[in-house]
């Protein structure tokens, strides 16, 4: 059976995507990762990270790569990489439109 | 440091109000959860300080998030319901667990697939139930209303009332982690509510009070009915004896026999039981008059098997009467077989003789008055419809 689509990306599912383009990470590198990259402005709750985690590989977006004791490390998969990128024209089609809507003020 | 037990008055799939709850109790009682049993939550005691109650649905055993959830300051307290697992924070101002709501109805989707799936085979099951009972009722041999007055049938559809209480409560809670769903799915977040619905303790109550009648009810003919022969029998019971009908007072019993046996004369017998649609007693007489003989010249062995009913209900017993003369005169008999006649007389409801068409001297009597019923199974000469005043005696036993 095929698997209902993911919907548009929440700002959590987005940034946590985004830590994974250039490299492969544990949870808590994740979390790191995120507050460093919004400033602290993104908080993401333990609970919201392992969900996403979860639900990012139940649908193909990441894949596990490694368990090292209580460690577990994942990767993007190339359906992750793709969902990633269709968010990012997204959210820049958004942009451009406020620009265009601000320059005509 | 004491333990303390309360009973749990919220849904147990109601997560907001669970979480309210358990704040409530440590914010305002200095009661901190410690783990729950079947009817009650566990507490320990402390003092009151504010603290966080939030409740996941259990995954898979994870030990980075474990670590992860303890260093962010969310300790695991407890399992719920086999479908939850109940995490505290002691520090009001600390990182919440959710930070995304929409990513947190991802938590609830296999727990409603599970419920979902338990729910269809619940009401499965109460269809099978359900139907078994139908059947048992309308078509397994008796009709309806002598199933129910006979022996405990009530339990049945007791039961059958019992299992949709149940699986009503199933679907409310089901609808519970549907709507915090449909809440979290619309980006709002989960809070705790402190004004909780006390729909659990609610259904505690009625279930209470719905299960003690119904095991009462289940039980109470174990330990009210009893039997006797009769000649033995020490309490009163209804009877019309064959002496009597017979109008032959050198009648005397002949004790059932055959070789060998030396149980309690079966033939000359009484049973009494209860159940909630009616009292009855079951009484056999088999015997003999000296010196009077059937038409072939033979031995005249009378006999008279009789039950007897008092009824919970006085309207069921024209229905009562309905369904004795199907069963002993149609439903496992062939057509014509007997003659069947309903009388008007006077201090009865009904009167119906059904006279055995191949063997003279065989009648059944089934007479109503009141909530009283009694069915006559005669083998002898007497004339029933003669000795009806009998009848009224009997059905008119105190």
């Amino acid at each position: 059976m095929e698997k209902k689509p993911l919907g548009a990306l929440t700002e959590s599912m987005f940034y946590v995507l985004m830590s994974f383009l250039r490299r492969e990470l544990c949870g808590t590198e994740v979390t790191e990762f995120v507050t460093e990259k919004t400033n602290g402005r993104l908080r993401m709750g333990p609970g919201t990270l392992y969900t996403i985690l979860g639900k990012f590989e139940e649908d193909g977006l990441l894949e596990e790569v490694s368990i090292q004791g209580r460690k577990r490390t994942y990767r993007l998969t190339e359906h992750g990489r793709r969902v990633y990128q269709d968010e990012v024209a997204r959210l820049r089609a958004c942009l451009a439109d406020a620009r265009s809507e601000e320059e005509l003020e | 440091m004491s333990t303390v037990r309360k009973f749990i008055p919220v849904d147990l799939y109601d997560i907001q109000g669970m979480e309210g709850w358990l704040e409530k109790l440590a914010t305002e009682q200095g009661l901190f959860l410690q783990k729950f049993g079947p009817i009650k939550a566990h507490f320990s005691t402390g003092a009151p300080h504010p603290v966080r109650y939030r409740m996941e649905p259990s995954g898979p055993k994870d030990t980075e998030k474990s670590d992860y959830y303890r260093a962010c300051g969310w300790e695991l307290i407890a399992p719920l319901n086999q479908h939850f697992d109940i995490y505290r924070s002691d520090d009001p101002q600390g990182e919440e667990l959710h930070t995304d709501p929409v990513a947190q109805s991802y938590t609830l989707h296999q727990l409603i697939k599970t419920l979902k799936r338990n729910a269809l085979m619940l009401l499965l099951g109460l269809g099978a139930m359900g139907a078994i009972i139908v059947w048992v009722f309308f078509f397994g041999g008796q009709g309806p209303v002598l199933k129910l007055v006979s022996s405990n049938n009530i339990t049945f559809p007791l039961l059958l009332a019992m299992e949709c209480l149940s699986i009503g409560e199933f679907l409310a809670s089901l609808r519970n982690v549907l709507r915090a769903r449909k809440q979290l799915r619309e980006g709002i977040a989960l809070v705790p509510n402190p004004h909780y619905h006390r729909t659990g303790q609610v259904r505690w109550v009625v279930m209470t009070l719905i299960t003690i009648p119904f095991l009462f009810i289940a039980w109470a003919p174990l330990f009210l009915r009893w039997e006797s022969e009769l000649l033995a029998a020490d309490r009163p019971y209804p009877i019309l004896t064959l002496a009597e009908l017979e109008e032959a007072p050198d009648y005397r019993l002949i004790p059932f026999y055959y070789p060998g046996y030396e149980g309690p004369d079966r033939d000359n017998y009484i049973q009494y039981g209860w159940g909630p649609m009616a009292s009855y007693y079951e009484v056999s007489q088999e015997g003999t008059i000296p010196n009077r003989t059937d038409p072939e010249g033979n031995g005249y062995n009378p006999s008279l098997d009789m039950d007897w009913y008092d009824l919970a209900l006085p309207a069921l017993a024209s229905p009562l009467v309905d369904d004795l003369v199907d069963y002993y005169t149609v439903r496992n008999y062939f057509p014509g077989e007997y003659t069947t006649q309903e009388y008007s007389l006077p201090g009865f409801d009904r009167f119906v003789i059904a006279r055995d068409d191949r063997y003279g001297g065989h009648a059944r009597v089934f007479a109503a008055a009141g909530g009283r019923v009694v069915y006559l199974n005669y083998y002898g000469e007497a004339d029933l419809l003669e000795r009806a005043d009998l009848v009224t005696e009997v059905l008119n036993w105190k």
